[in-house]
């Protein structure tokens, strides 16, 4: 007998997005616990202190929350959640920047790290969200886009609205930004020693 | 380190590992608590960015505006420990979180007072927090309280206040109350990182020493090692 081959495959929605989309507290509650984490790791990358993570974290949530009955299961839920994220937190941080030009003081607190996620790669990105704390915020929304969401300059020049050649620059800029930081801290280094 | 043509190897995103700092389960529940909250009531203005700690002290100086306000608030904060013993002065900072002693007169007991703590952390009213957790200590002497009290109000002085002189004494204490308790790890840590503060390097080496030699497959253990070496001195 013969039988229909469909043509395309559908989007499908985890039951437990489903269930959230629908609704369901428990559900609703659980997708959050679950995401929290990467949405704040993302914020991080995007934000120049932990003090600003949890505040945009929360208004991140809010926001996928809301946004929740637009997901069509077209693509990762992840990355659904990443492009929702990282818009907000941009918007968040541009409003803030326009209402004050204060710049945000770095604490660092490297040892709150408890030994249970001080491992050598927790350490490691925070070493490495450091080095990001060095760039002008606009390079770093660049490179968080391109090299953490995995944009093309295209998307990330949509994301942001501003012409493709501006993205380039400014990526451009950041990463001989982070070159000299990094020649900067081995000078640091070899002359310690 | 980070190389910029691995760049996109180096910047991984995913749920575990950061750069995000550690967040307890507590405040993970209340973050995930607001936002449902929120988002089922969408009249609910969004929270306006945290004010941050002025001591006193700067306002009062008005020279001191030039200085770092890490510098500024540490400063203040060793002021006010060293003159005041463990408590800062009432209005050592511009908080309006309840001082000492509004909580000398409340009737709550540690574990109120600890959840208290706990909320004016989260806040980042960390003046407050150092408060309320020295006076959950104080509450209860030697007892659960007290331990976790100390080492809270230890790491919240050497790393939010940059009171790494107060720090000192509260995390000795503690790692003196329960010395092979799992979480002096983080005190003995912490009081290693006190005394690079105040360059006490003979005290900072045996302290060194003593990490390694408890916690040899410890997180930490590497970069005590390291620390160790002569060429690692600040």
């Amino acid at each position: 007998m013969l039988r229909a081959v469909p043509l395309a495959v559908a989007p499908v929605i985890q039951p437990r997005v489903r269930a959230a989309i629908d609704g369901d507290e428990r559900a609703r509650r659980e997708l959050l616990t679950e995401i929290l984490p990467r949405v704040r790791n993302l914020v991080r990358y995007l934000v120049r202190s932990d003090d600003e993570t949890d505040d945009i974290t929360q208004d991140a949530l809010v926001a996928v929350l809301v946004d929740l009955d637009t997901y069509r299961g077209e693509g990762k839920f992840e990355s659904w959640v990443d492009r929702i994220v990282a818009r907000l937190a941009i918007s968040r941080i541009r409003r803030r920047r326009d209402q004050s030009k204060r710049d945000t003081q770095f604490t660092s607190d490297l040892m709150l790290a408890s030994p249970s996620h001080a491992s050598d790669e927790f350490l490691y990105r925070r070493q490495l969200v450091r080095m990001l704390d060095g760039l002008p915020i606009d390079q770093r929304h660049v490179l968080v886009l391109h090299y953490v969401l995995d944009m093309t300059v295209p998307e990330a020049a949509a994301e942001l609205g501003v012409p493709l050649e501006t993205v380039r620059s400014r990526l451009r800029l950041a990463k001989s930004r982070l070159r000299a930081s990094e020649v900067n801290q081995d000078d640091q280094r070899e002359t310690d020693e | 380190m980070t190389s910029t043509p691995g760049l996109r190897g180096s910047l991984k995103l995913d749920a575990h590992h950061g750069p995000a700092s550690r967040l307890s389960r507590t405040k993970a529940a209340e973050l995930i608590e607001k936002a449902m909250e929120r988002a089922d009531s969408p009249t609910v203005p969004l929270p306006r960015p945290k004010r941050r700690f002025v001591p006193d002290a700067a306002l009062l100086v008005p020279a001191l505006a030039a200085v770092p306000l890490a510098l500024i608030a540490g400063a203040a904060a060793y002021f006010v420990s060293s003159h005041n013993g463990w408590l800062p002065h009432a209005n050592a900072a511009q908080t309006p979180a309840p001082a000492a002693a509004v909580y000398a007169a409340t009737p709550l007991a540690p574990p109120a007072l600890s959840e208290k703590a706990a909320e004016l952390e989260a806040k980042g009213e960390w003046l407050a927090a150092v408060q309320a957790y020295e006076e959950t200590a104080r509450r209860a002497p030697n007892g659960e309280a007290d331990y976790t009290g100390k080492i809270a109000a230890g790491l919240l002085r050497l790393r939010r206040l940059g009171d790494a002189r107060g720090a000192l004494p509260l995390l000795s204490a503690a790692i003196s109350m329960r010395p092979s308790d799992p979480r002096s790890e983080e005190a003995r840590w912490g009081r290693i990182e006190a005394l690079r503060t105040l360059d006490d390097r003979a005290a900072e080496k045996a302290a060194l020493q003593d990490f390694v030699t408890l916690y040899a497959t410890g997180p930490l253990a590497a970069l005590a090692r390291e620390r160790l070496e002569p060429s690692s001195a600040p």
